[in-house]
């Protein structure tokens, strides 16, 4: 659950920088799972984490195309190994 | 008689052309040497030193081309006239190894002996004076 | 759908330990969705749309909606007419900043363009006055962005700045309250980034950013495609060029060599492990052999096709055709050079010129002892003949002459053809020079007992002609005269001069040409039907067209059957130019 919330908070916070704070949270505030604090940290995930990583990517990727397929290849790659 | 007993020297490897020229430039006055390729034209020529010689370009041993170098790179040669009597088209080549101011060029084919041997007086009658 | 991938990416996730699969799934993602996305880029767009429509309308106003879909079809229209006759980013991206104004209220709209060589254009177009702290935090908002997808850094002196519009003014106190930025990719890559920033507090929503991000990524996907097709044709190209067998150099715009093929740096033995071939490497590779920037300038002046018949390089014999090349609108953007081994052709060229030497020596070697011998019959210098054999003796004789004409004229025809004949113009007075050859067609006058009589102006300028040639084809036309007039005839030559050329005219009073014969006077071997059968090979004519021809002149006649006949043809006066009878 901790990885999951970690994960979320990366691609959120990313995209506050490339999308400009406001949108990029308004964006991921439409996911009802998500429980977010104003810094894009991920507070509470309700449900299948998976689920919630799977619904805010899609949604940034949905709206910003490309840059946000990069943004999340970059986010997940950044945890190597245990 | 027109050739004045002059000497001419007939440098031709072709026997009856020889022969016809040879019959037509005695009839006409002159002695006559003969040789059959360049390298003989050659001695023949510093032996008699002959008033002009008559050349054919295509023959063995020595052919026409390298004869006229060797005649008019000679001091002692290269004032002596030279009439090349061919068939060869070879105009541009040969033109290259005469000398314009005493060297002149007939193709067989279209000149008769009487034009020749008329030529050669003219020529063998300048190179007195 | 994007659902999918994800959930395939969350299946791998999901199979084993969530860390180590994380490393794999980063780049197993990354790479799937991209792939994906590449593929489906029209798709994908048209999500964004179709989405970004359906948050348009529940905007509250009918017209905001409208003023969208009228901004996002404009814009889109005219970004696709500018891309796709320059795919710049900075234009593009000037373009898209230029015309925010109509759908966004914003305070600044700024682009940066990631240049080539590592610089950063900052272009800030100023609504309104702002201070400079504002302007920085601008800069820093797109930097921060540039720095999370680029994964690059960037100093400061690699930023150029620019700003227009409204001044920096330190009085301006507002700061940056809100603000997006819109990155473009090409390609895959990150080429720029648009940010729109305000100095009012959540200025910006969704609906607003998702236009712009639906204008921007469907501009980098027709970037991207243009430059896909780009190097697909440049891809076609060059492997045309590499495949080709002829040395091919083409210099375009500022002596840039444009292209250079293999096979020209083979022929040129230009060995460059990298970089460009340079026009100095070129020029440098044919010094002394060839002047390739001269050539090159000539072309340009003459504005056609210059050829270079013969280039001696590396032991193989080249011949060079340059020929101006010309884009759509017809304007000369360089020039092309084409280097053609003529190796084979040469060793033709040489056997057709053996084989006429040989084949003139031996074809006229029986002929002129023939001639001789036959001289000495008639002469009666190997005895005396019977009236008969002296008759029959004196028959052979023109038999074996006209063999030997035929042989000649044979042999010009060859030799014009294979481009052995070589005209040698030099200056010549022609009267002087036309009255000191007479002689030599004077007999067949004197024979037939015909008047001759040669006109000539008082005085004539010297021309540049081949003088024997010129003797060549007149005495031909000299003793057609004679021949074709019956005994007692006249024939007369005069020469004329106008304004630019020298006229000869060679008129007789004979059996002239009939009227359906007059138009295949000059063709090879043919004899009209009134000339006398045994004489004549039906060449000289044909011989006599190409020496005229070819010294620059022209040659005509006029004739009427039995009234005579007039051939005519002129010279320049500017003289010939020394070339090839061909």
């Amino acid at each position: 659950m901790e990885d999951y919330k970690k994960t979320i908070s990366e691609l959120i916070r990313k995209h506050m920088v490339v999308l400009g704070p406001n949108i990029a949270l308004a964006v991921a505030r439409k996911i009802p799972a998500l429980k977010l604090a104003d810094n894009g940290d991920a507070l509470e995930i309700a449900g299948d984490p998976k689920a919630a990583l799977a619904a805010v990517a899609d949604a940034y990727i949905t709206f910003a195309g490309e840059i946000s397929v990069m943004l999340l290849g970059s986010v997940t790659g950044e945890y190597h190994g245990h | 008689m027109e050739g004045d007993n002059k000497t001419i020297l007939i440098i031709e490897d072709e026997p009856q052309q020889r022969e016809a020229l040879q019959t037509a430039f005695e009839r006409g006055g002159y002695r006559v040497e003969v040789a059959a390729d360049g390298d003989e034209g050659l001695r023949k020529v510093r032996e008699h030193m002959p008033c002009v010689v008559l050349l054919d370009l295509l023959m063995p041993v020595l052919d026409g081309f390298a004869f006229l170098e060797a005649l008019n790179g000679d001091a002692a040669l290269k004032r002596i006239p030279v009439v090349v009597l061919t068939n060869l088209t070879e105009r541009e080549k040969t033109k290259a190894a005469m000398d314009p101011a005493k060297d002149y060029f007939f193709t067989k084919t279209n000149h008769t002996l009487e034009d020749i041997v008329g030529k050669v007086k003219h020529v063998c009658l300048r190179g007195d004076s | 759908m994007c659902a999918v991938t994800i959930a395939g990416a969350v299946f791998l996730f999901g199979d084993s330990g969530p860390v180590v699969i994380v490393g794999v799934l980063g780049l197993a993602v990354l790479s799937a969705l991209t792939l994906w996305l590449l593929r489906q880029n029209d798709a994908q767009i048209d999500r964004i749309l179709a989405a970004h429509k359906e948050m348009a309308s529940t905007l509250q106003s009918r017209d905001a909606r409208l003023n969208q879909k009228a901004y996002q079809s404009a814009i889109s229209k005219e970004i696709s007419d500018r891309i796709s006759s320059s795919p710049d980013v900075s234009e593009t991206l000037e373009i898209i900043a230029g015309s925010l104004g109509a759908i966004l209220d914003y305070s600044a709209v700024s682009y940066m363009v990631l240049e080539k060589n590592g610089t950063i254009l900052f272009k800030c177009h100023l609504e309104i006055a702002v201070n400079a702290a504002f302007m920085e935090s601008v800069k820093r908002a797109m930097l921060d962005a540039l720095k999370l997808v680029h994964d690059a850094s960037f100093k400061e002196e690699d930023i150029k700045t620019a700003h227009f519009g409204a001044m920096l003014d330190e009085s301006a106190k507002e700061p940056m309250r809100s603000f997006f930025n819109v990155p473009m990719l090409v390609d895959g890559a990150l080429v720029g980034m648009v940010n729109v920033a305000s100095v009012k507090p959540d200025a910006y929503g969704e609906a607003d950013a998702g236009i712009l991000y639906g204008v921007v990524a469907q501009a980098g996907v027709m970037t991207t495609k243009i430059k896909h097709l780009i190097a697909e044709e440049t891809n076609k190209v060059n492997a045309m060029l590499a495949s080709i067998s002829e040395g091919l150099i083409m210099i375009g715009h500022e002596e840039k060599v444009v292209i250079v093929n293999k096979r020209a740096k083979e022929i040129l033995d230009i060995v460059k492990q990298d970089g460009e071939v340079l026009l100095l490497d070129v020029i440098q590779a044919l010094y002394g052999k060839f002047d390739f920037r001269g050539f090159a300038d000539q072309v340009l002046q003459s504005n056609k096709m210059e050829i270079f018949p013969e280039l001696l390089l590396q032991k193989t014999f080249f011949k060079v055709i340059a020929t101006p090349v010309r884009d759509r609108t017809g304007h000369t953007i360089g020039v092309v050079f084409v280097f053609s081994d003529i190796t084979k052709e040469k060793e033709v060229d040489k056997m057709k010129s053996e084989f006429i030497s040989i084949t003139s020596h031996q074809l006229r070697t029986p002929l002129s002892s023939m001639k001789w011998f036959l001289e000495m019959l008639v002469n009666g210098d190997l005895g005396a003949m019977t009236e008969k054999q002296a008759s029959v003796v004196l028959d052979i004789y023109n038999s074996n002459e006209r063999i030997i004409m035929l042989v000649n004229d044979l042999l010009d025809v060859s030799r014009m053809e294979s481009g052995k004949v070589v005209l040698e113009p030099t200056p010549t007075n022609l009267a002087d020079f036309i009255k000191s050859m007479l002689p030599e067609v004077n007999q067949n006058f004197v024979k037939r007992k015909q008047t001759f009589e040669f006109v000539k102006p008082d005085t004539l300028p010297r021309i540049a002609i081949d003088p024997k040639l010129i003797w060549q084809a007149l005495a031909n036309l000299l003793t057609n005269a004679s021949k074709y007039t019956p005994e007692g005839g006249k024939i007369k030559l005069r020469l004329a001069l106008d304004a630019k050329n020298i006229l000869i005219e060679v008129s007789d009073n004979g059996f002239g040409i009939p009227e359906f014969q007059k138009n295949r006077i000059f063709e090879k071997f043919f004899r009209a039907d009134n000339t006398a059968k045994q004489e004549g090979t039906g060449l000289g004519l044909y011989i006599v067209k190409e020496i005229i021809e070819a010294s620059g002149g022209i040659i005509w006649f006029e004739s009427m059957e039995g009234k005579g006949t007039t051939f005519s043809f002129t010279l320049p006066l500017e003289g010939s130019k020394p070339n090839k009878i061909v």
